[in-house]
């Protein structure tokens, strides 16, 4: 008993610093995809199963980034249903800035859902994150160049997605 | 939307503040280290009922295995004796043909005892020295054997309580038979229906309802009996697979009296169990032809 909350203390201890920058990892890979509170739901769950007290605090977002990767693959196996009004409805509880309307958030996200998954990650990665190209390329397991030619790509293919009259994409529901 | 927009929103996510508060993450970690508790509570509980049907499976392979391999060991052990039995057999026939001291009367008939092919045995009375060394060998073998050919059970051959010593050697052909309290008799073929005794060993050949019965085996028991006024020597033993394995262990009870008028004949009554008369048979001794005959018929068929 004593040990397992040790060990849970441990864990959030690792956890905590990160919060944040899983949570936006997770809202903007898992749009329309599933719940992202689900997402981080499972991922922490194995994390926590999984969790090594002995592993560098740097390496423990990434970890989790490949936990939730993976978890979202199973999911995406398991069901095709897509949940994307929940993630607006989970967006419009946050207040942005004035200047951004949810609805170009919005956009933004269902933009990037166009995009391959190893670009998407990446963007999101980079973008959102805040990952630098070296961590990205050691997640994804390629190099640097790789990690630039995948953004770069993936900034054309936004930039065509959103400048252009845009219409949402109609959801059906399965 | 251009790329200055885009830019502009990607800043704003990135500053994010989160929905989900840290306090969550806690109380999910709470759950899942319950969870996890009772899983591992099932995981021990599966553990041990798996390790019991484990070790069930096994005791029951085992004991599967032991089955299979006592099974071999019995089958093992009756080929084993068939062989010692048949070589025995092959010996005895060998020591007859060597010593010319007896001869068999194969027939292939059936027994009122059971329904098994049979051979029967008429023992040379020129050759009555040489019959110690016939048949006291192979009941010897006999005796020694634990189990016998097509029976489940052992033979357990009695000790006699005769002796051998006495001089008990006499040969009858059968000449009718009747049931017992009846008055309807039948006749008897002369070349298949004998009685015959040699020291403690007896043989007889008879045939009732269409069927030749043959039995034979060592005596164990001898006595008097008076049954309807007549003094009859009752004997029993137990019939052996010397020569034929039909009527394997059964006892048979027989007796016979010297008839008044003459010596020379015999009336044989056999019992259906101790003493209940059967049948009775009339019998007369074989005169020296009829013996060579029977030697003859022997031979012939050999």
């Amino acid at each position: 008993m004593h040990k397992s909350n040790e060990r849970k203390k441990t864990f959030l201890e690792f956890y905590d610093p990160v919060h944040e920058k899983f949570e936006r990892f997770c809202k903007a890979r898992v749009y329309g995809e599933m719940d992202y509170k689900d997402l981080m739901h499972d991922t922490i769950i194995i994390a926590f199963q999984k969790f090594q007290p002995n592993v560098e605090s740097k390496s423990f977002l990434s970890f989790l980034f490949s936990i939730a990767i993976r978890v979202l693959a199973n999911n995406n196996k398991r069901q095709k249903k897509n949940i994307a009004h929940q993630n607006f409805l989970m967006l419009s509880e946050n207040n942005h800035n004035d200047e951004i309307q949810k609805e170009e958030i919005e956009h933004l996200y269902t933009a990037l859902n166009l995009l391959p998954d190893i670009q998407k990650e990446t963007t999101i990665l980079f973008e959102i994150v805040g990952y630098s190209l070296k961590e990205i390329a050691e997640l994804h397991c390629t190099n640097e160049n790789n990690v630039k030619q995948r953004l770069h790509r993936g900034r054309i293919q936004l930039k065509k997605i959103l400048t252009k009259d845009f219409e949402p994409i109609k959801i059906i529901e399965i | 939307m251009n790329e200055k927009r885009i830019k502009l929103i990607f800043d704003v996510l990135k500053n994010e503040k989160a929905i989900v508060p840290s306090s969550e993450v806690s109380i999910w970690l709470n759950k899942s280290l319950s969870d996890l508790r009772i899983k591992n509570k099932y995981k021990w509980k599966k553990r041990v009922f798996y390790s019991i049907l484990l070790v069930a499976i096994i005791s029951f392979i085992t004991l599967l295995f032991q089955l299979e391999r006592f099974n071999d060991h019995q089958s093992q052990k009756l080929n084993s004796v068939k062989n010692q039995t048949e070589t025995t057999t092959t010996i005895s026939k060998n020591q007859k043909n060597i010593n010319n001291s007896t001869t068999a009367d194969k027939v292939e008939k059936h027994s009122e005892f059971t329904h098994f092919k049979s051979e029967s045995t008429i023992l040379n009375k020129e050759e009555l020295t040489n019959i110690p060394a016939f048949t006291e060998p192979i009941l010897q073998v006999k005796s020694s054997l634990t189990v016998p050919l097509y029976n489940s059970y052992e033979l357990n051959i009695l000790p006699p309580s005769i002796s051998k010593n006495e001089e008990r050697n006499i040969l009858f052909i059968l000449d009718s038979l009747k049931a017992y309290g009846s008055a309807a008799r039948y006749k008897m073929d002369e070349q298949d229906c004998f009685f015959q005794i040699y020291k403690d060993y007896a043989v007889i050949s008879f045939i009732s309802m269409n069927k030749i019965s043959y039995a034979s085996g060592q005596i164990h028991r001898e006595e008097t009996q008076v049954i309807d006024g007549h003094i009859y020597k009752v004997l029993a033993f137990q019939i052996d697979n010397t020569v034929a394995v039909s009527g394997f262990g059964n006892r048979v009870f027989f007796g016979y009296r010297e008839k008044e008028n003459s010596s020379s004949n015999i009336e044989i009554i056999i019992f259906s169990q101790p003493w209940a008369p059967s049948k009775i048979i009339n019998a007369h001794k074989a005169s020296p032809i009829e013996h060579k005959n029977l030697i003859e018929r022997s031979n012939s068929q050999k």
